[in-house]
């Protein structure tokens, strides 16, 4: 049984960064339904492209409401 | 592909090319020789035919037709006895087969009889290789059943054997066949000796070889190291499929269901083909052959695999001269009895068989359960008239239950269902899940609880505003009640919030094991904060780093932490002694907590080498704590150990479900954490009723005689493969958890009864609120019972790894099975299998399984069979790799009781002999007083002492030989195992050999001293070299008796 790591996962298969209404992020199978409540952000892309795009673009990695709320009342940021 | 080089015009087959005196063995005969050497007992290499006769029988005119169709045939007359380790053939020019009739009440019992007679073993020493039998149901009902030895006659040859009887019955006084099988045995030994079939021999190394040794399913039972080849089958009904390849869509999707079952691409069956050419298809023999169709099911749509497969199928065949059991000699890595070399899964398609017909009788063939299989599974199909076709999975009854079977079934009809509806999808996307395993796995994980809207300190501070006198935290000699609890930690929190911690603020906890550090954890989370634990003792440059990481503004602290630590943190450092802290007010700080706010951060060790910080929210840690109180009713009056280290995400788990019960939380002091012992010692003194510990400390409770008499009620346990079942004596229950610090602590728990079959402790249900889905690598569940990577889903998932945004986007995928819009699923990385009874195994890491001369083994295996032995206490097996030769090490701490003195690799070998293939059976052992442990109380495996290099320690002392030929033998030992200083009361097993290494042995007996008689078995049956010298030798007086010196007197 194997399971596969990142190298193996079909660097062929497409795959599209997904967004919640969280703004949490991930990547899904290009060519599969989306689950409810996310949405596609951008082209359809290798895997580890996908994850690169994340890397750079999920910079304030809080759920959005907690995010929203802080806004109001600031804490400590290092 | 195919060469035109591979595929030569074959010689002309000479009829009496075999002259009778010297028949030769097909090396198909020969694999069949061996086996029944193997496995006398066995009905391995027997086929059944049977056939209902209605109307008027004369059992004699039928004896006289079956001895007429006998003598025709030298095949069915010869008997192949062993001479030398060698079988050799022997024809008799007349052979007495007899019909015995056996009457049996109707003819479904008649078929059931024919099956178990079938199963009755051959003596091929002694012959006939062909027995027949009547069950006679009724004076015009009979069935005619026929068994043959596959070194005599396959089943196409079987079913032509009646043919040619009823038609002898008839009347038709049929010559002999010419030529015969014994010709076709010379014309193909020449033929492959002329060098002809050396380019389809290359053909077959190239194209299998980087096969994997075995295509591992998941089976229900370990698998023996000795198959019995006894076979079971499950038949069913496949309906015409709107798919335009027939069979080789049939082979298709039994690839990829075998893709999808053993989670590999690449597969490969073994197809039965019928060997039979044109010169000889009246003999009778064992012609049928296998070819092997290795095909990578990844990629491409079902339509685009069939085409694959079906080219696939004609190279294979168009190289299929050269016999497959030679290929095994030349390729099979090892002879390993436990299964068929090169492939494990068969696949035939029955063709339309010759119609026998008697006079003034209706003949018809009755298909009956098979006597025995090579094959781990083998699917056997046949068409219909209608289009559709009648299959059959035969299984190995040693690995399956039929239960199992049925189920693959059911998801191979699944598939070729959904690739019928649409060919042109990916594979990947073919539904396999039935549904009715669909509906069993919603069902089980159908967890919902609710879950009250309040955070855990919440329900910790309403617990002391109700009852503030009641002990809350003892610490050895400290302890506080609920109301000094809530105002120390408010006094802390007040500091913290003047500092501007709020919701979704880090702050490092550095404190000693104490009471303070429950208080720490209250006022970070009352402060609105999350906890980010950090250990006094671990390295700075590790607690520095995660401050950095973890984005901690503030670190809580204590005075007796030293300077050298806390100043190097770099953080603004709030004492939780100093008066800035108790000076504060004790009442409850106005915050607004939300689930989504981070509750704590955890980091855990990153394969790559760089902790990652898991983020736990505050809904997440609250549905913890509800499962838990719902699960296992904590009171007032329990006492529950706080044993883990701050820094694993178990405290957690420990400090939140107690203090919101308003239990007492008894925290162990470091001493109490020392030994095992110093654990047991703390358990019975503070009167613990419910406590977790990691496996092997529970496991070491298991077996402490003072379990029986303590106050705990509740064992909880996890963080480690739990690989013992608990005595039914004891008195308190154990549940066994599972869950990655990512889902909050704990995804699925499980009571653990006390005994269990031949596998492990199961890890238990999903717990509240929480599903667990087995998927393969695209995300589709895979069927119970098949193994793959567990997911978890629901409320209890973390937010992700802190400022690490492309691992938490890789490992927290959406999650496509719940409903819940924007749901996350975590993606474990462990590999699991639900059972049938709806309770999840854990079968290991992904990424740690071992290989051994190409076998995969999983070593918890090995380990949990080494537990089963009553002398054993602890168990762990590495492969290790310091001779430069690449070998499995058993350590094993021996029982109290048992000893180190008694307990022997020779008593463990022969332990795991009994359960395990040989490969699977440590070649060197190592015993140890204790198994080196690190700080979270798991085995080191790193800090395990390398095996002795030169002769093991072996329960015997060293005795050299004093014969020749056991000094013969002592050489031919020391080349062949590569050890030095063998002595004649060593067992071969013990010093490395297994049963690759054992042929290599006969081989060299034979040719260094040409015994009388030798086989493989006696290698098995005398492992000493002194007791094979007096097997070999017997009267041989010089010869010692077996017994061994009690010394090593005469070592020399």
């Amino acid at each position: 049984m194997t399971v596969p790591t990142d190298q193996d996962a079909a660097d062929t298969t497409p795959y599209v960064v997904v967004r919640n209404h969280e703004d949490q992020y991930s990547i899904w199978i290009a060519d599969r339904a989306l689950p409810a409540g996310w949405e596609a952000v951008g082209e359809a892309r290798p895997r580890q492209d996908c994850l690169a795009w994340i890397e750079e673009n999920w910079t304030d990695m809080r759920p959005r409401s907690v995010r929203e709320r802080a806004a109001d009342a600031p804490t400590i940021a290092s | 592909m195919v060469k035109d080089s591979a595929k030569p015009n074959p010689p002309p087959l000479v009829a009496g090319a075999a002259d009778g005196s010297d028949v030769p063995l097909s090396p198909r005969q020969k694999r069949w020789w061996f086996l029944g050497q193997v496995r006398p007992d066995s009905p391995v290499g027997t086929t059944v035919v049977a056939y209902r006769i209605r109307g008027p029988l004369h059992v004699e005119r039928l004896i006289t037709a079956v001895q007429a169709v006998v003598s025709r045939h030298t095949v069915l007359r010869t008997r192949f006895p062993g001479v030398v380790g060698r079988p050799r053939p022997t024809v008799a020019d007349t052979v007495d087969v007899q019909v015995p009739v056996h009457d049996v009440t109707d003819e479904a019992q008649a078929a059931d009889a024919a099956a178990r007679w079938g199963r009755e073993p051959f003596d091929v020493g002694r012959g006939p290789l062909l027995r027949c039998a009547l069950f006679r149901s009724g004076a015009r009902d009979h069935l005619l059943a026929v068994a043959v030895h596959q070194l005599a006659a396959d089943e196409q040859s079987a079913a032509q054997f009646v043919t040619e009887v009823c038609a002898r019955y008839g009347g038709d006084p049929a010559a002999a066949p010419s030529p015969q099988y014994a010709d076709y045995v010379v014309w193909q030994r020449d033929w492959l000796a002329s060098g002809a079939l050396d380019g389809q021999r290359e053909y077959w190394r190239q194209r299998l070889a980087d096969a994997p040794a075995a295509l591992e399913l998941p089976t229900d039972h370990t698998r023996p190291a000795l198959s019995s080849f006894a076979a079971g089958r499950h038949r069913f009904a496949i309906p015409e499929l709107a798919l335009s390849s027939g069979a080789t869509a049939l082979l298709t999707g039994f690839l990829l269901l075998l893709a999808r079952y053993t989670g590999r691409d690449d597969v490969q069956v073994g197809l039965h083909t019928d060997g039979r050419y044109a010169d000889v298809d009246t003999a009778i023999g064992p012609f049928a052959g296998t070819v092997v169709v290795r095909a990578d099911c990844v990629a491409g749509s079902f339509a685009e695999l069939s085409e694959r497969v079906a080219a696939l199928v004609t190279e294979a065949t168009g190289h299929g001269d050269v016999p497959f059991e030679q290929l095994v000699e030349e390729l099979a890595p090892a002879r390993d009895l436990s299964r068929n070399p090169v492939v494990q899964v068969g696949f035939g398609i029955s063709g339309p068989d010759a119609t026998p017909t008697l006079p003034e009788a209706s003949v018809e063939r009755v298909d009956v359960a098979p006597a025995a299989t090579l094959m781990d599974i083998e699917l056997r199909v046949a068409p219909r008239a209608d289009g559709g076709w009648d299959g059959e999975l035969r299984y190995a009854t040693d690995l399956f239950a039929p239960a199992t079977v049925a189920r693959m079934v059911g998801a191979y009809l699944r598939l070729l269902a959904a690739a019928a509806a649409d060919p042109h999808a990916p594979v990947s996307r073919l539904e396999l899940l039935p549904d009715t395993d669909r509906h069993q796995i919603a069902q089980w994980n159908a967890t919902a609880l609710p879950v009250p809207e309040r955070t855990v300190h919440e329900l910790v501070d309403a617990r002391a505003v109700a009852a503030p006198d009641a002990t809350a935290v003892v610490c050895g000699p400290d302890s506080l009640t609920y109301g000094e609890l809530r105002t120390r930690a408010n006094q802390l929190a007040h500091a913290l919030r003047a500092r501007g911690v709020g919701p979704d603020s880090v702050v490092g906890l550095c404190l000693p094991r104490g009471v303070d550090m429950v208080v720490g954890v209250l006022g970070i989370l009352a402060a609105g904060g999350a906890y980010l634990p950090l250990h006094p003792d671990d390295p700075v440059d590790r607690l520095v780093f995660m401050v950095d990481d973890g984005g901690a503004g503030v670190v809580v602290t204590h005075s007796a932490v030293p300077e050298e630590v806390v100043g190097k943190l770099g953080r603004e450092i709030v004492r939780i002694d100093s008066a800035d802290v108790t000076g504060q007010p004790g009442d409850t700080p106005a915050v607004a907590v939300r689930p989504e706010n981070a509750a704590y951060v955890i980091y855990t060790s990153g394969s790559t080498g760089r902790p990652k910080g898991v983020c736990v929210p505050h809904g997440g840690y609250a549905n913890l704590v509800a499962w838990h109180l719902d699960q296992y009713r904590l009171g007032e009056g329990d006492r529950c150990g706080q044993f883990s280290r701050i820094t694993f995400d178990a405290s957690a788990w420990e400090i939140g479900p107690a203090l919101a019960a308003g239990a007492t939380l008894v925290v162990a002091p470091d001493e109490a954490r020392a030994t095992s012992d110093t654990v047991v010692e703390w358990l019975a003194a503070e009167r613990i009723t419910v406590t977790f510990l990691p496996v092997q400390l529970a496991e070491r409770l298991f077996r402490d005689p003072r379990a029986a008499d303590m106050s705990l009620r509740l064992l909880l346990t996890g963080s480690d493969r739990l690989m013992q079942y608990p005595p039914a004596s004891l008195p308190f229950e154990v549940v066994n958890h599972y869950g990655p610090t990512e889902c909050s602590v704990i995804s699925t728990a499980g009571r653990v009864p006390g005994t269990g079959g031949d596998r492990p402790p199961s890890i238990g249900t999903p717990v509240a609120n929480t599903e667990i889905h087995v998927l393969d690598p695209y995300l589709n569940p895979v069927p119970v019972g098949a193994p793959g990577e567990i997911y978890v889903g629901g409320r209890s998932i973390g937010r992700g790894y802190l400022n690490r945004p492309g691992p938490t986007a890789e490992q927290f995928p959406p999650d496509p099975f719940s409903g819940r819009p924007g749901g996350r699923l975590y993606r474990t990385g462990d590999l699991g299998r639900w059972t049938p009874d709806g309770v999840l195994e854990f079968l290991g890491r992904g990424d740690n399984q071992v290989k051994i001369r190409g076998y995969r083994i999983e070593c918890g295996e090995i380990e949990s069979c080494l537990l089963a032995h009553p002398q054993v206490a602890e168990a762990v097996v590495v492969v290790r790799d310091d001779s430069g030769d690449k070998r499995l090490v058993g350590y094993v701490v021996p029982t109290a009781d048992g000893g180190e003195a008694t307990t022997t690799a020779a008593a463990l070998r022969a332990h795991l002999l009994r359960q395990l293939p040989d490969y699977m059976v440590p070649a060197s052992w190592v015993m140890l007083a204790e198994l080196p442990k690190n700080a979270s109380a798991k085995v080191d495996r790193r800090a395990l002492p390398p095996p002795r290099p030169a002769r093991p320690e072996l329960e015997s002392p060293y005795a050299a030989p004093r014969t020749a030929v056991e000094r013969t033998l002592v050489a031919i030992w020391s080349e062949v195992l590569g050890v030095d200083g063998v002595g004649v009361y060593d067992n071969f097993f013990e010093l490395g050999g297994h049963s690759l290494l054992a042929t290599k042995i006969v081989g060299m007996i034979e040719r260094d001293l040409a015994p009388d008689e030798i086989d493989l078995r006696a290698v098995f049956e005398y492992p000493t070299i002194a007791e094979l010298a007096a097997s070999l030798a017997p009267d041989d007086t010089t010869v010692p008796s077996r017994t061994a010196p009690a010394t090593a007197a005469d070592k020399e």
